[in-house]
């Protein structure tokens, strides 16, 4: 194999890599969580807690 | 023999790639977890003071008593907004640095402790047993959390 073909062999595998990447991702997005993204669970979570709060304070 | 050099070396980078990626998806995983645990905790706030909120309805639980309760339930409240706020700066390739370590386990410590008053201060002052059985209910819910969350920072990365 000579250096050129390493090189574009490398390249290929890294483009693999990245398109196996987003698979992952977003396979593992649409998990148990109902699809949500890390950040839309946040999302959920900062405005129940803002809810609780509001809850909490009117007592 | 050529042919068999690069077979060997296409499957050495395909290896390289693989063990890179899983190592990627588990970072990822872990700040969902973290995200999913937050919710949790704020969904729990959500039932006690609901709870909360019906005790002052049926007259079981002083004015006193209630303001101790809010007091606590507002510290695991302010802590729950710490996490959730440190959690969201954690990237999207899901690494978590010594900084943000640190703070996640500071913010986890935050709302833990204020847990544990908290449910001191319900077990005294929840008259009613139905409630007070639904809010221990609650406070396991959030301190199974707080735990899984524990194990998940300090675990480490394969």
């Amino acid at each position: 194999m000579t250096l050129e073909e390493l090189e574009r062999l490398i390249k290929l595998a890294a483009f693999a890599q990245q398109a196996a990447l987003e698979i992952m991702n977003f396979i593992n997005n649409k998990r148990e969580q109902g699809g949500k993204t890390k950040d839309e669970i946040l999302d959920h979570a900062q405005q129940a807690n803002d809810e609780a709060r509001k809850i909490i304070e009117a007592l | 023999m050529l042919r068999q050099k690069k077979l060997t070396s296409v499957g050495l980078v395909l290896i390289l790639c693989f063990s890179t990626m899983s190592f990627k998806c588990g970072g990822e995983d872990r700040a969902r977890q973290l995200a999913k645990i937050e919710d949790d905790i704020s969904q729990a706030q959500i039932g006690i003071a609901t709870l909360l909120t019906q005790a002052k309805v049926d007259n079981t639980i002083s004015e006193v008593d209630m303001e101790t309760l809010k007091y606590y339930l507002l510290r695991v409240n302010t802590a729950n907004a710490k996490a959730i706020e440190a959690t969201r700066k954690i990237g999207v390739d899901g690494n978590i640095d010594q900084d943000r370590q640190t703070e996640l386990l500071s913010a986890i410590s935050m709302v833990s402790d204020a847990l544990v008053q908290l449910n001191n201060a319900g077990q005294l002052r929840i008259k009613d047993p139905k409630k007070r059985l639904a809010f221990n209910a609650l406070v396991l819910t959030m301190q199974g959390a707080i735990s899984t969350a524990v194990v998940l920072l300090v675990r480490k990365e394969k």
